[in-house]
């Protein structure tokens, strides 16, 4: 089976929430990420109940050959305009760099683009987080804007890239 | 109140919501602003009640003043973000054609000012749709720095136009 067939995005459940705190507390997804405090219980069953009547956030679990592997989606879905925002985290380290992010890019821009009809999708990448910048860039979004000493981390002041992808220039992974 | 040579910044006050609502609901206002309803007066008592939620306030508004204490105008700072101490800033006057007359400039001064000198904010920052050319202009001439142009971001007058970002570091600051 390649890669490609063994992925899958599926529907979030109050099962999956322990999972979720997990991954974004861990060394690995926290310092990327502009939420800046640890996640417990109930801040992860808020999200969620929340969400349950938000149609402005859409999320899913990745599923890679039928295990979870991370959580991905839209959120700031403006319908007005057409445009939202893309979320992507592979919880395990272990599958970062294999091409899955490339793949499950392309499943959201496809659920997107096809079924919510929006015209452009957008992505915020603090500056150092390379390696997503690459995943973006390789999935076709261009540059925007680059927020000046838009976020402190790490005792220090760091840009946000914000890039973008429209519909028309969205090729479908095949 | 802070005062300027032209212009004072008061605390907007609930008696305000009616004339504020006149002019958001205004051609020249709507232009340039993401609202896109009509609003009403429970939209704006809502709003009122919004922004005195949160503490520390995520809204900062002010009553924008003349000489003659004629309410004008509305400025003020939303979107803060006390954690990476950065705003977007928020302005607009009853008449059209602000953009060219002293008063803004004023204005703009003086919340920079409170925002830097008062709030400790490290970014302030504005989102300017390109069919506004006025307000291109007047971030351009008080040395707002242009930090791209997000495409095709909003609709309007039929078609897709791109919003500007223009910020203003701490470091940039003179007074």
């Amino acid at each position: 089976m390649n890669k490609k067939s063994k992925i899958e995005l599926k529907k979030v459940t109050k099962l999956d929430l322990k999972l979720l705190i997990e991954w974004r507390n861990s060394k690995d997804i926290f310092p990327y990420n502009t939420q800046y405090f640890l996640l417990n219980s109930k801040i992860q069953i808020d999200w969620f109940n929340k969400m349950q009547n938000d149609n402005s956030k859409k999320m899913f679990m990745i599923l890679y050959g039928k295990i979870k592997i991370g959580i991905c989606g839209l959120i700031d879905v403006d319908k007005k305009n057409k445009n939202a925002k893309i979320a992507i985290i592979i919880g395990k380290k272990a599958l970062h760099g294999k091409g899955i992010g490339t793949i499950v890019i392309s499943h959201i821009l496809k659920y997107g683009f096809n079924k919510l009809k929006l015209h452009s999708i957008n992505s915020e990448v603090i500056e150092y987080n390379k390696n997503s910048i690459h995943l973006f860039e390789k999935s076709q979004f261009k540059l925007d804007a680059t927020y000046r000493d838009a976020i402190w981390r790490n005792n220090r002041w760091w840009n946000i890239k914000s890039m973008s992808i429209f519909k028309k220039d969205f090729n479908e992974f095949e | 109140m802070f005062e300027g040579k032209l212009v004072i910044l008061r605390a907007l006050e609930k008696e305000d919501l009616g004339i504020l609502k006149e002019w958001r609901n205004s051609s020249h206002v709507r232009k340039s602003t993401r609202e896109y309803k009509l609003l009403n007066m429970i939209n704006q008592k809502n709003w009122f009640e919004s922004i005195h939620q949160s503490n520390p306030p995520k809204e900062i508004m002010f009553g924008i003043l003349n000489k003659r204490k004629k309410l004008i105008g509305v400025t003020g700072l939303t979107y803060i973000d006390w954690k990476n101490r950065n705003s977007e800033i928020s302005i607009y006057f009853s008449t059209k054609n602000w953009q060219t007359k002293p008063e803004a400039k004023e204005v703009i001064n003086l919340i920079v000012e409170y925002g830097f000198e008062e709030l400790n904010l490290h970014r302030l920052y504005v989102e300017i749709f390109s069919l506004m050319k006025e307000n291109i202009k007047l971030f351009s001439q008080i040395k707002f720095i242009k930090e791209g142009e997000l495409r095709e971001k909003v609709w309007r007058q039929n078609k897709w136009w791109n919003t500007i970002i223009f910020s203003k570091l701490a470091s940039e600051y003179k007074k």
